[in-house]
């Protein structure tokens, strides 16, 4: 344990004191993502699920530009110690950040800050506004850190790509994916149209509703809280694994 | 002065020329409702209010409704009957007074009706324990040994739970004896006759059964023969199939129903008709016209339904109170509802079809309205309002400091309290903080002011045999407070996380077996198993939720209960073999991470196995 948590601050060393290190536009960032989540609840969902990623990629890109592997390949430590570091590291720290969003959250609610849009009528009929929003809050984190994992994954089994604007591809692509998954959504609701469908729906539901009852949503916040870290953990283990047998 | 005798003459002229063109309701006092709305001004009201509703059935998330016909009376005198929208939107037939729509539940009135009748001709005692009149073999289910009355049965005392199984028939299938429904889906008894009241479709079938004993015949041609000929009601029909009236059966075929949801907006709500096997409880069908011609009937100071008016009286002057006080919650089968006047009524729903009969029998007001929509009806709760108002503080007594002191959690009385469905409850309490600002008024009644203090409603306290106290919230609404509510939702939660969580666990098992890293043995192949059947448990029991919160509080079928069960079973067996391979591991592994995972395995095979046996998933 000793030296995971040794390898964390490494990470947080080569992270923070280096000259091209991206840390201002990464704080000027989550300021802007905060601000904005002061108002729209779109924007909370969107910090939620974009902090575990952009960290998993930053200290991907970080580690890559200024040769850390090489320097871990000389520690003596094992691969799969540095694969449980990075993934450590990465939760703590975006959960730290989104618990501090989601407090804000909170806040912004209580002063009545926050426009919902009407898409979100039928479900403040069937529930509470806090619960609501603490289910698709936790839901956007899950699912930002089932993308984070996949980074983690696919870094340690083929490292980053240098190719010129990858940053800003792979940046886009999560933008893309977040807003994608939210249309996809939109559409299936289309599509209920035809009965089987619609009736799939509803039975989901109906369940989702029943298990988001208890105590404002906090039974089905914690399922999906453990899928998402469910997911991070079982992605850890394949990148230990692929990890260990990959040729540097 | 001649000249002032002519002006004096013109003036009194003038005034008695100005008094004649006044109309004459002006000087007469004007009729109103309870809540205070006149009577000439109801039909205008009404138009202003629900014009928006009128052909416009969907608008994005907003709803409207498919149809509904209302109508509004006093006495023998209809103030208002209206229709908008269409019986049958695909084929543009609009509602009418021909149009037939379900009456859902407050077919049960019908029962209460019935056994007022008998008692009044003697021929039954209120007191009368059921179990005598009904066959001896009857009730399969009792966990107690106490009588139950027929008034237990009116007042839904019987004790019994939600019903599991489906009490509707098949489509197509043959459609069972009222006996024969009852005994192949009764539900279990779980609270003591007499003390709690929760709402049973089944217990209201039995009450039916009771007069088909009592009156030597059947239950619909009992009511054909003393409810619905008597009152020349002849577009109506009970049996579950509309047999016992040609005509309704016709127009039914007429009728859609609708629902709405965000989703999919409005839709055909499944086949046209549902018979309900267990058919007092809600089958009825029939026009606006006749279900207000009964209400009519109900107020009326002939009292056509009965010998005596007495019996009338009786029929609404309480069974069931809130607290020790005189204030009524319930009353022979009927819900008293606490609007700016008493009213009594019950509304009913079934498949596709909304309903609701109130009445206030001291002025006589009373209104009926059937919508054939289901869900996000938004005339549902207007017509109440709109004729009787709402209650406002100080309405029900002079309210005293003392707060009504409340435990964490509360269970609805009605829910499934036994059973493969016995974890919906508990994803339903309600958290004392809901009732905890109604104020005593005495003798166990409270107030409980609305956030802006503009409408109050009352509750209820009443002490029950194993110590708790219950809250009445009106009716069949009793909340009984659950203790240690939170272990038990904690073991509910930890069921569903041990079940996720196996799911990671099989997926890094089967990673570490690809890469030839995995731990052959017969103990990790047994917790594997374990991790198996807790998944397949949690998927079973989220597929039965999935059915029985789809049935609209009909039940599920017998099959999916037995198959249901059976797994659990299968999956409960699993999970303690897997504990007891876990114990094995623990003792017998070396290593602290074997350990680790041992006793992890061991903890969520105990969760999930305590889990079915007290949630009961393994009953069917």
């Amino acid at each position: 344990m000793k030296t995971i948590i040794d390898l964390m601050k490494y990470d947080k060393i080569l992270l923070m004191g280096t000259k091209r290190s991206h840390k201002i536009f990464m704080i000027g960032l989550t300021l802007f993502l905060t601000l904005g989540s002061l108002l729209l609840p779109i924007y909370a969902g969107f910090a939620a699920f974009i902090i575990p990623i952009m960290i998993a990629s930053e200290f991907s890109t970080v580690e890559i530009d200024h040769h850390g592997e090489l320097t871990k390949a000389i520690l003596p430590v094992k691969r799969s110690q540095n694969v449980a570091a990075r993934s450590l590291l990465v939760a703590g720290v975006s959960a730290a950040a989104s618990a501090v969003l989601f407090i804000i959250v909170l806040i912004s609610m209580k002063l009545d800050f926050f426009r919902f849009s009407e898409l979100l009528d039928p479900m403040f009929q069937r529930t509470s506004k806090e619960t609501v929003v603490s289910v698709i809050f936790t839901g956007c984190y899950a699912l930002g850190l089932g993308f984070a994992s996949r980074i983690l994954r696919s870094y340690y089994r083929k490292g980053v790509s240098r190719k010129k604007g990858a940053t800003l591809r792979n940046g886009l692509k999560f933008i893309c994916a977040y807003f994608g998954i939210g249309a996809l959504l939109y559409l299936l609701g289309t599509a209920a149209k035809f009965p089987i469908i619609a009736t799939i729906l509803m039975m989901i539901t109906e369940i989702v509703s029943a298990l988001a009852q208890p105590m404002h949503g906090l039974l089905l916040c914690l399922l999906i809280l453990l899928i998402g870290g469910g997911l991070m953990t079982y992605r850890t283990v394949c990148a230990m694994i692929e990890y260990e047998d990959r040729e540097l | 002065m001649k000249k002032l005798t002519k002006m004096i003459a013109a003036a009194l002229c003038g005034a008695v020329a100005a008094v004649s063109v006044l109309p004459a309701t002006a000087l007469a006092e004007e009729r109103t409702l309870p809540s205070g709305v006149p009577f000439d001004r109801i039909e205008k009201k009404i138009d202003i209010d629900l014009d928006q509703y009128k052909g416009n059935l969907s608008e994005g998330s907003t709803p409207g409704v498919a149809s509904y016909a209302a109508e509004i009376f006093c006495g023998d005198e209809v103030l208002y009957k209206g229709f908008i929208g269409y019986i049958d939107m695909e084929n543009q037939i609009p509602a009418d007074e021909e149009s037939v729509y379900e009456w859902g539940s407050i077919t049960k009135t019908l029962i209460w009706v019935s056994i007022l009748q008998l008692w009044e001709q003697g021929r039954l005692d209120l007191d009368a324990d059921v179990r005598q009149i009904l066959p001896e073999d009857f009730f399969q289910k009792l966990k107690y040994d106490e009588p139950i009355t027929v008034l237990d049965l009116m007042e839904h005392k019987g004790g019994w739970g939600v019903n599991t199984y489906d009490i509707s028939v098949p489509e197509g299938a043959p459609i069972p004896s009222l006996e024969e429904a009852l005994r192949s889906s009764e539900s279990p008894q779980v609270y003591p006759p007499g003390e709690v009241c929760a709402y049973s479709n089944w217990g209201a079938g039995a009450a039916a059964l009771t007069v088909e004993k009592v009156a030597g015949m059947d239950f619909a041609d009992y009511v054909q023969q003393n409810i619905f000929q008597p009152l020349g009601m002849e577009h109506t029909a009970l049996r579950p199939d509309l047999s016992d009236s040609r005509w309704v059966k016709e127009n039914r075929q007429r009728s859609q129903s609708y629902g709405f949801n965000a989703f999919s907006g409005y839709r055909l709500d499944g086949p046209k008709i549902r018979p309900i096997a267990v058919y007092p409880a809600g089958s009825c069908t029939g026009t606006i016209g006749d279900l207000t011609t009964y209400a009519q009937a109900l107020v009326s100071d002939d009292a056509p339904l009965f010998q005596s008016k007495s019996t009338q009286e009786k029929l609404f002057s309480g069974s069931e109170f809130f607290g020790e006080s005189d204030l009524p919650c319930w009353s022979c089968g009927f819900s008293v509802e606490q609007m700016a006047v008493p009213v009594f009524g019950h509304n009913g729903a079934t498949k596709g079809f909304t309903a609701n009969m109130l009445f206030d029998p001291v002025s006589k007001v009373g209104m009926v309205t059937m919508t054939n929509q289901i869900e996000n009806n938004p005339v549902e709760g207007y017509f109440p309002h709109l004729v009787f108002g709402a209650p406002k503080p100080g309405d029900f007594g002079k309210t005293t400091d003392i707060t009504l002191k409340t435990d964490s959690y509360y269970l609805p009385a009605r829910t499934y309290a036994e059973g493969p469905y016995k974890f919906l409850s508990y994803l339903n309490a309600m958290p004392g903080s809901e009732f905890s600002g109604a104020k005593l008024i005495g003798d166990g009644l409270y107030e409980l002011t609305s956030e802006t203090g503009a409408s109050a409603i009352p509750l209820g306290e009443r002490k029950l045999s194993d110590g708790r106290t219950a809250i009445v919230m009106g009716g069949a609404a009793t909340y009984l407070p659950e203790r240690w509510y939170l272990a038990k939702l904690s073991l509910l939660t930890m069921f569903f996380l041990t079940a996720v969580g196996g799911v990671f666990v099989l997926l890094i098992k089967g990673k570490l077996r690809r890469s030839g890293r995995s731990e052959k043995s017969a103990v990790s192949a047994i917790l594997t198993v374990g991790q198996v059947t807790r998944l397949v448990s949690m998927l079973t029991l989220l597929s039965m939720a999935a059915v029985i919160l789809g049935s609209s509080g009909y039940g599920i079928p017998r099959s999916v209960g037995v198959c249901g069960g059976v797994i659990q079973m299968i999956c409960g067996a699993g999970s303690i073999i897997a504990a007891a391979a876990a114990v094995f591991g623990l003792v017998k592994k070396k290593g602290w991470q074997k350990k680790a995972g041992c006793a992890v395995s061991l903890l969520a095979n105990c969760t999930a196995a305590a889990s079915i046996i007290f949630f009961e998933m393994y009953r069917f």
